[in-house]
């Protein structure tokens, strides 16, 4: 019995070395600046006379601040413009490009390595990229867009044009992260339905939106999820491209965070950044719950 | 056997002594052993003169001096958090503007001591405004002035001296074709010039920097400073001084926002998307308007290779008004002369130390070596420092700027551009109290919205005003105003 006991008592203190460094890791890692991101959102921080940052507990003011705040509304707007647009865009375009890539057509690994680079290539560097090729007075672009007359519209002083603009970078930089997930799933995908379907006739549209669209369902809720999670930290495109203007129209909560951290408000930007966190999770768990389910049950 | 011992032994001494003779070679350099660390803003401008210079220190020390560089944005938030924290750098070269935040935070050294003890840094010899004004905070001199920073007026010279253009100018306006002297003569200057062919090339009005996250607050502030400040730099056009209620949706900035929107009209469409990068580029390297608004680098990029305004450029003081804004009555006011308030914009590059730094003497020293008159003099003939004059040594030679690479009479004519505003007893000191970083993100918000049109020029002011009260109100109104009083030299109200 008493080695039993022994050997049982050996063993979970082996496990829990094993676990140790892990738990260590996430601990510091993740769960110790949740927490005390938490606690300084609920802070209010200022700089005492010779006494350096101060911090005093104010509850959930800054929560109820921000809530009131209508400039974090519109960036909370433009958020979701972005992301849902965008999202959609680049799922558009992507399956579209993805689709192409799998005929066999002359130059397919030359274009596949091409549409990827944008994604290769560094957030800020992207943006850089778009803001040289967006400028319609001395772009590469310039002299279509003096062609055909887009030139001189005011691309920097309308909200929506501004709005438009970042929503072209967003897609171009990451749309090849959809392509490339969803040219992996379609490649995956059997053949047999498709011969069937061949036997009994059925048009190419009628294959994509009964055999192709369908079996790819778990693949391009997945990415999509992906995509919506992630799009919400958008920041690099608005801030090089537009800086966020004119007024707020393509600030989004994060770059709005961005901007409150420096003014060295930590405070209210760790509020803002728990306000995003609740925003995201419940429209993923609304996304994952209704929407990603649904869609698995439809691919059978 | 002997010999050989003897050779090894004089080998032995030769080398011994060699390395004694190094180490007390090295023992003569003061600062030998001692590492002191310096962040500040890689633009590349004011890190590159920076970098070039901590090689020069080190070789004179014995000190190795190690430069920190981050982006714009993140300096001020960077500076904060070491200096709270991880006290890992010994001094910071930022704008005088956040001197609030970092002085009453306890964070910096006063310098006044070592100042003293260092007659080659020639204290004397910085202008004034600098030297008492953004130098310094509540009484002590905090910083190292390197750059002299306020706003001017760039205009295009060969057309201004063009005879055709000077003689239909006085027909359409009636009066002579000069350096603009009002912001009315610098709009009619810009609509005159707006799609005139230069050089076979159509050219705009004006260039300024309109974009959001970049320079336009300080823009706006420099076409309002003549309408709303005019009884001399204690006066401050930012707040009231008596109950730091925000002058920021007064008529002077009203005015000042109308005519600078009214201004797109002669500027590039693209405009909006303008920082300084773009308002620099576009003069002196793209020639593509007739008028800019800028800092003094303009002045010193003029001498780059790829130049095309070298030869033709005309500089003057930011222009004034005929009249002004009484804040006090309530109504504009004819001035009894053109009213020039230059506004000193950002305050200028300036380093300051640590107070928790280790080795506080070493770090003042770098810092006063970078800004003496052997360094200073010739860095601010460069463009790609960032610096601007700001010592009387600098107005002294303008051969400085000609062996730099300068037109002769540009070189003339922007050094008696900035003299005069140096001179003016009238200039606009940027805001200095502990938030400045919230107060201008406000402003650049409210900015933008009134040049894109999403607002009017004065709603956008009055949602700046009411950011600036909500700002004013946390941060503890009576304590913002002693400070905003202190940095114009005005005494506490208690």
């Amino acid at each position: 019995m008493k080695t039993t006991s022994t050997n049982n008592r050996n063993k979970t203190r082996s496990e829990l070395g094993f676990l140790l460094p892990a738990l260590v890791v996430v601990f510091v890692m993740s769960i110790f600046p949740l927490i005390s991101s938490l606690l300084l959102s609920m802070t209010k921080s200022s700089f005492s006379t010779g006494g350096g940052l101060q911090l005093e507990f104010v509850g959930f003011q800054n929560y109820s601040n921000l809530l009131s705040d209508a400039r974090f509304w519109g960036t909370l707007g433009n958020t979701l413009l972005f992301v849902f647009i965008g999202v959609a865009l680049q799922f558009g375009l992507g399956l579209g490009i993805a689709m192409l890539l799998t005929q066999k057509l002359f130059g397919q690994t030359f274009f596949r390595v091409l549409f990827l680079i944008p994604m290769m290539i560094t957030p800020v560097a992207v943006a850089y990229i778009m803001k040289m090729v967006l400028n319609f007075q001395i772009g590469p672009l310039a002299p279509i867009a003096k062609a055909l007359g887009f030139a001189d519209l005011p691309w920097f002083a309308d909200a929506n044009l501004s709005r438009l603009l970042v929503i072209v970078g967003d897609t171009w930089q990451w749309t090849p992260f959809v392509i490339i997930v969803l040219l992996a799933g379609l490649e995956a995908l059997p053949n047999e339905p498709y011969e069937a379907a061949q036997v009994e006739g059925a048009t190419p549209w009628q294959m994509f939106t009964q055999i192709t669209f369908p079996l790819l369902l778990p693949v391009s809720t997945g990415v999509v999820l992906i995509r919506l999670v992630e799009a919400f930290k958008i920041v690099d495109m608005p801030i090089v491209l537009t800086g966020g203007g004119p007024g707020i129209a393509t600030e989004t909560t994060s770059l709005f965070a961005y901007y409150t951290w420096r003014t060295f408000d930590q405070s209210k930007t760790a509020a803002i950044a728990y306000l995003l966190v609740v925003v995201v999770t419940i429209i993923g768990t609304l996304y994952n719950n209704i929407i990603r389910k649904r869609a698995l049950e439809v691919a059978g | 056997m002997n010999k050989k011992y003897i050779a090894f032994g004089a080998v032995g001494l030769l080398t011994a002594g060699l390395v004694l003779g190094v180490a007390q070679g090295q023992g003569a350099k003061k600062y030998a052993g001692k590492t002191i660390t310096i962040v500040t803003f890689d633009g590349p401008q004011i890190g590159e003169p920076l970098r070039r210079h901590a090689p020069e220190f080190e070789k004179l020390t014995g000190a190795k001096v190690n430069i920190v560089l981050t982006t714009f944005g993140d300096l001020f938030p960077r500076i904060l958090t070491d200096f709270q924290n991880a006290n890992s750098f010994d001094a910071a070269v930022f704008a005088p503007q956040w001197l609030g935040d970092y002085v009453s935070a306890g964070y910096l050294e006063p310098l006044d001591g070592y100042i003293k003890n260092a007659p080659e840094l020639k204290w004397n010899e910085i202008a004034p405004f600098f030297r008492e004004f953004s130098a310094t905070y509540a009484g002590k001199t905090y910083m190292v002035p390197f750059d002299g920073d306020f706003q001017m007026v760039y205009y295009r010279r060969d057309l201004w001296e063009n005879a055709a253009n000077r003689a239909a100018f006085r027909t359409k306006y009636g009066y002579q074709l000069a350096a603009p002297k009002t912001w009315a003569e610098y709009r009619d200057m810009a609509e005159f010039f707006n799609g005139k062919t230069v050089d076979g090339k159509k050219i705009y009005g004006a260039v300024e920097a309109m974009t959001r996250n970049a320079q336009s607050f300080w823009i706006l502030g420099s076409r309002a400073a003549a309408y709303m400040q005019y009884k001399g730099t204690a006066q401050g056009i930012f707040f009231d001084t008596n109950n730091m209620n925000p002058l920021i949706n007064e008529d002077g900035f009203v005015r000042a926002l109308t005519e600078w929107k009214d201004i797109q009209k002669f500027a590039p469409p693209n405009i909006l998307n303008y920082g300084t990068g773009e308002v620099r580029s576009g003069f002196t390297k793209a020639c593509e308007a007739a008028l800019a608004i800028d800092w003094g680098d303009i002045g010193s990029l003029s001498a780059d290779k790829d130049s095309c305004i070298k030869g033709k450029l005309g500089s003057t003081i930011l222009p004034g008004s005929k009249d002004y804004w009484d804040r006090d009555a309530n109504k504009w006011v004819t001035a009894p002369r053109i009213n020039y308030a230059p506004y000193a914009a950002f305050g200028g590059w300036s380093g300051a130390v640590n107070a928790k730094s280790k080795e506080k003497q070493a770090t003042f020293d770098f810092l006063s070596f970078v800004g003496q008159p052997a360094q200073s003099n010739e860095d601010v003939t460069i463009g790609i420092t960032g610096f601007n004059p700001y010592r009387t040594s600098h107005f002294a030679s303008p051969d400085l700027y000609v062996k730099a690479g300068m037109d002769a009479t540009d070189a003339k004519n922007y050094l008696n551009a900035i003299g005069s505003s140096l001179k003016n007893r009238n200039l606009v000191l940027d805001y200095r109290v502990p938030g400045a970083a919230r107060y201008q993100a406000a402003m650049d918000v409210g900015v933008s919205e009134a040049l894109s049109g999403q607002k009017t020029p004065k709603d956008a002011l009055d949602g700046i005003a009411a950011e600036w009260n909500k700002i004013t109100n946390e941060l503890g109104r009576q304590k913002q105003l002693n400070i905003y009083r202190q940095s114009l030299k005005l005494k506490s109200l208690q």
